[in-house]
């Protein structure tokens, strides 16, 4: 696919292909126009008909997608394994949750101008980081200042200090179990255990109102859509090989003179930004978020969708996100007590069978009918001593 | 041990009192005589004899549950889970024989289950029942249990009844136990602090200050709002000072303890991580899931012997600790061999992999065990604790771990440093293609590493089955913690894990009690945060933690 000269073609064609644009112009549409189209214009009755339960679940598995976009970037790209991401949308999505808050007004429980939990626990008035969340414009804005300006510094002494691969990994879950456990205090006035929840409007539009729903997924689908072009943008320029540079041989990176610190830092700092906007368009359609996003498994979930997606493929990410979300979403209905089974052997199965991902299967499929020789690896395994023993031989 | 030898003792001296028996047998059978006078006079005789046999009756007579059966005096029990109701009003209940103790056998040999109705009561007046009171504590005091005498003389010292101060005394004489003597001596005081003299008082107030009676406390309170004698004034209050001085350093003793046993649990679980990181690069995320494998095979092993050899429960534990490193091991032997051997080389894949196996032993350990935590019964040598000083009691289940973590570091270290498989566990850590190259089978060293590093996470996983309930959550408690220890210590020494588990635990500790003080509910939570940054700190200055092996590594 590659271009003798990339750096000559305009910058749509350095993205895609004009074929690969109308794929993901179809796709778009799909997602964008004909899913809501199908629940308001269909009626109930028709088989095409898509019920509100389902175009609010699809719109969670579209912020879902979104986080994964990020985590690919991250991951797939770059090789740093965080096991954070749930940190970032966590964040994203209490700075939207404060916002919400604010805007029950005198519907709440008690019909007070606060929000009840803090009725409920005496407080006389909003502590001081509250009242500025009554702008629409400064908790979007927060949505991903938050999350980018808390990536950078804790990227920032992380990746100075060379913490890499496991190491980091191990670090970012430690932050993310710390955060929880911070989260689950209702002293630091987030509403602890529940969280913030039972959110009454947005921008002034009910969110029991089908159409606010509705217009919050197309939202989601149009971010999903711009996230994935920014991603694509960051990935096909010299910056995007640069990550992958890293991603393959830090040190000879740092041997050709580049500092990886910036590098790693810039695009932990964007997977958090991308995550804040996910957790912002999240918690409106699911109408809570607490502490319980914080959990280290459900941080350790995006890194399984993006692998089962494929990594180092934007969409794979998407791919992976909604395949395993609907997966899930099924079996916890069907057959409740076999979900960790099944995630347990989707980690253990893509890890093992499918590297690559779902996007490889085509590829690998007909690899296998042409009984070819099999793949070339899609990372440079560490050369060993008994590898190159066998191929000496 | 010391107590079970006082027990004996105390057993054998009962034994060697024949001539009292036949005394003791008649005024048993005479308390349930219907004569009030006869009644007192056996009450005043079980009370000379010093027979702590004759705890039960008279309790039983004094909560009204003793009973006559034909002639036998029966104790029925008071607990209600021990008897049967029947649809009919009817009350069954196995009977014990005042007498003796022992249970009423029915005719298959077991004991028997008795139509309450069928027996006749025993009645004891109110007069009666306050005449018992005092006879019940000083039999208590001359009972064989430590513990017994221990509370039975801070009854007497809580009800201040003058008259007990003789008895107190001459029990304190007999008295072996330091610490007994003490809660005696303790009570004593407690009494005479209500004496009419003013020196009496005093006096009292200055002893309770020398032995730290705590008990008496609230008492010594209330009297300086109310204390007369200013000299008696200023002994109170110094001896409240010496009381809660020495308060606070028992509570600084005792938490520290509780820090040690628990970085030593610690220890064990990252000892396995560590050593795992050093030789294969990989960090087990079910790691957690080892520990809990180890607490559910005591768990088994517990309810096996409970179900086959019940009259051998103690030895249970022994069992369980090489049983659950069995489990633990085979598990991490099998996880290495069908999973991390296909991954070599992959780390961040081989983390997500265990962590897939971490969630789906969770969900099998929840299917079979169910998801309600379980708990799990100290054998008796573990139960009880060691008293050190007044008012602090170090448990055997906590001195016992922090030994057992330490001869586990001692086993590990030597199977290090002093055997051919640990010299070739060393070579993989510093060059695998250099030992594979020299002939160590580096996929054997790696499948035994993990499975040992499995194995002292199941021990302790055993160890931690002492400590409180187990459920299928267990791992994941200790995880992150252990994950921190590792990044801490640095891998390649043993040094590095042993120094990470105790500073990260101290630390951790040190850092609630003071945030604790400041702002109350922030103190666990807040302390793990700070933690956390503390240690990213450090690895700005020392990025492979504190003692890396110096080489000259490029990719670690």
């Amino acid at each position: 696919m590659q271009t003798p000269d990339p750096s000559t073609l305009p910058l749509w064609r350095r993205l895609h292909t004009p074929t690969q644009w109308i794929v993901v112009a179809a796709l778009a549409f799909l997602v964008i126009v004909v899913v809501p189209l199908l629940n308001s214009a269909v009626p109930p009755s028709s088989p095409f008909h898509l019920s509100d339960f389902q175009v609010t679940l699809f719109g969670k598995y579209l912020t879902y997608a979104i986080l994964a976009l990020g985590m690919d970037l991250l991951w797939g790209y770059t090789g740093i394994l965080s096991l954070g991401q749930g940190v970032f949308f966590a964040l994203g999505g209490y700075c939207m949750g404060m916002y919400l808050m604010l805007h029950i007004g005198l519907e709440g429980q008690y019909h007070n101008e606060l929000p009840d939990f803090m009725v409920f626990l005496n407080w006389p008035k909003l502590p001081w980081y509250w009242p500025p969340f009554r702008s629409f414009g400064f908790a979007s804005l927060a949505a991903v200042g938050v999350p980018t300006l808390f990536a950078a510094g804790f990227g920032f002494l992380a990746f100075r200090s060379r913490i890499r691969g496991v190491y980091l990994s191990i670090i970012t879950q430690a932050l993310t179990y710390a955060l929880m456990l911070l989260f689950f205090l209702n002293e630091l006035g987030l509403g602890g255990n529940n969280g913030l929840t039972d959110y009454k409007t947005i921008a002034g539009y009910r969110l029991k109102e089908m159409s606010t729903l509705r217009g919050l997924y197309v939202a989601s689908g149009i971010v999903l859509l711009l996230s994935y072009i920014a991603c694509r943008w960051i990935t096909r320029s010299k910056l995007g090989r640069v990550l992958e540079a890293i991603r393959d041989g830090e040190n000879r990176v740092r041997f050709s003179g580049y500092s990886p610190v910036g590098f790693k830092l810039f695009v932990f700092v964007a997977a958090a930004g991308i995550a804040g906007i996910a957790g912002a368009l999240y918690v409106p359609q699911v109408g809570i978020i607490n502490p319980s996003r914080l959990d280290p498994a459900e941080s350790i979930e995006v890194a399984i969708w993006v692998a089962v997606g494929g990594r180092g493929t934007l969409v794979g990410a998407v791919l992976g996100s909604l395949v395993v979300n609907g997966l899930k979403s099924w079996l916890t209905n069907k057959y409740p007590g076999s979900w960790l089974y099944v995630l347990g052997a989707v980690f253990v199965g893509v890890v093992m069978l499918l590297p690559d991902g779902l996007v490889s299967l085509p590829r690998r499929l007909w690899a296998g009918w042409k009984k070819l020789a099999p793949r070339a690896p899609m990372y440079l395994p560490t050369v060993t001593v008994a590898k190159e023993k066998e191929q000496s031989a | 041990m010391r107590h079970v030898a006082q027990c004996l003792v105390a057993l054998w001296s009962l034994a060697q009192t024949p001539p009292a028996a036949d005394e003791f047998a008649k005024a048993v059978t005479e308390l349930a005589s219907r004569d009030r006078k006869v009644q007192e006079a056996a009450i005043e005789t079980l009370g000379r004899l010093r027979d702590s046999r004759a705890l039960a009756p008279l309790t039983a007579l004094r909560q009204g549950t003793l009973f006559l059966r034909g002639d036998v005096l029966v104790i029925v029990p008071t607990e209600k889970e021990k008897k049967v109701f029947l649809k009919d009003g009817t009350e069954l209940a196995p009977l014990t024989e005042a007498l003796s103790g022992k249970p009423i056998a029915g005719p298959d040999g077991r004991p028997a289950m008795i139509d309450v109705s069928s027996l006749k009561r025993v009645v004891a007046t109110n007069a009666l029942k306050q005449k018992i009171v005092p006879v019940l504590s000083s039999l208590s005091l001359a009972s064989p249990d430590p513990d017994a005498r221990k509370s039975a003389a801070g009854r007497m010292g809580e009800d201040r009844a003058p008259e007990s101060i003789p008895l107190l005394q001459a029990a304190m004489a007999q008295e072996r136990d330091r610490w007994v003597r003490q809660a005696m001596d303790e009570a004593i005081q407690m009494i005479r602090l209500g004496d009419a003299s003013a020196s009496v008082r005093k006096e009292a107030a200055r002893r309770l200050g020398e032995i730290s009676g705590s008990n008496a406390v609230p008492q010594m309170k209330q009297m300086l709002s109310t204390e007369k004698d200013p000299a008696v004034m200023d002994a109170l209050k110094a001896a409240l000072k010496d009381i809660e001085s020495h308060e606070s350093l028992t509570q600084t003793v005792s938490t520290s303890f509780e820090v040690l046993s628990l970085s030593s649990v610690l220890m064990m679980i990252a000892l396995g991580l560590a050593i795992t990181f050093g030789v294969m690069g990989v960090i087990n995320m079910a790691h957690g899931e080892m520990l809990m494998i180890g607490a559910y095979a005591a768990y088994s092993v517990q309810n096996l012997f409970q179900a086959v050899l019940p009259g051998h429960y103690d030895w249970y534990f022994v069992v369980a600790i090489p049983v659950s490193f069995l489990a633990a091991a085979s598990m991490g032997m099998l996880i290495e061999r069908t999973l991390l051997q296909r991954l070599y080389g992959r780390p961040l894949e081989s983390m997500l992999a265990t962590w897939g196996i971490s969630l789906m032993l969770q969900q099998l350990v929840r299917s079979i065990y169910g998801a309600a935590n379980v708990d799990i019964k100290s054998p008796s040598y573990l139960s009880g604790g060691l008293q050190v000083m007044s008012g602090l009691t170090l448990s055997y289940n906590r001195i016992f771990i922090f030994g057992f973590s330490f001869c586990c570091l001692l086993g590990i270290y030597l199977l290090l440093y002093r055997s051919s498989i640990g010299l070739r566990i060393r070579a993989v850590v510093q060059n695998r293609s250099m030992s594979a190259c020299l002939g160590v089978a580096t996929g054997r060293v790696d499948a035994l590493t993990f499975a040992i590093g499995a194995g002292v996470a199941g021990m302790a996983g055993c160890a931690l089955s002492q400590l409180g309930t187990v459920g299928p959550g267990l791992g994941q408690t200790y995880i992150v913690d252990a994950f921190m220890v590792v990044v801490l210590g640095g891998v390649g020494k043993l040094l590095g894990t042993v120094v990470a588990a105790f500073g990260i635990g101290g630390v951790n500790k040190i850092l609630e009690s003071m945030i604790g003080s400041a702002l109350p509910k922030w103190g666990p939570i807040l302390s793990k945060v700070a933690v956390l940054v503390l240690l990213i700190l450090l690895l700005q200055k020392k990025p492979s933690g504190l003692f890396a092996i110096k080489g000259r590594h490029a990719d670690a």
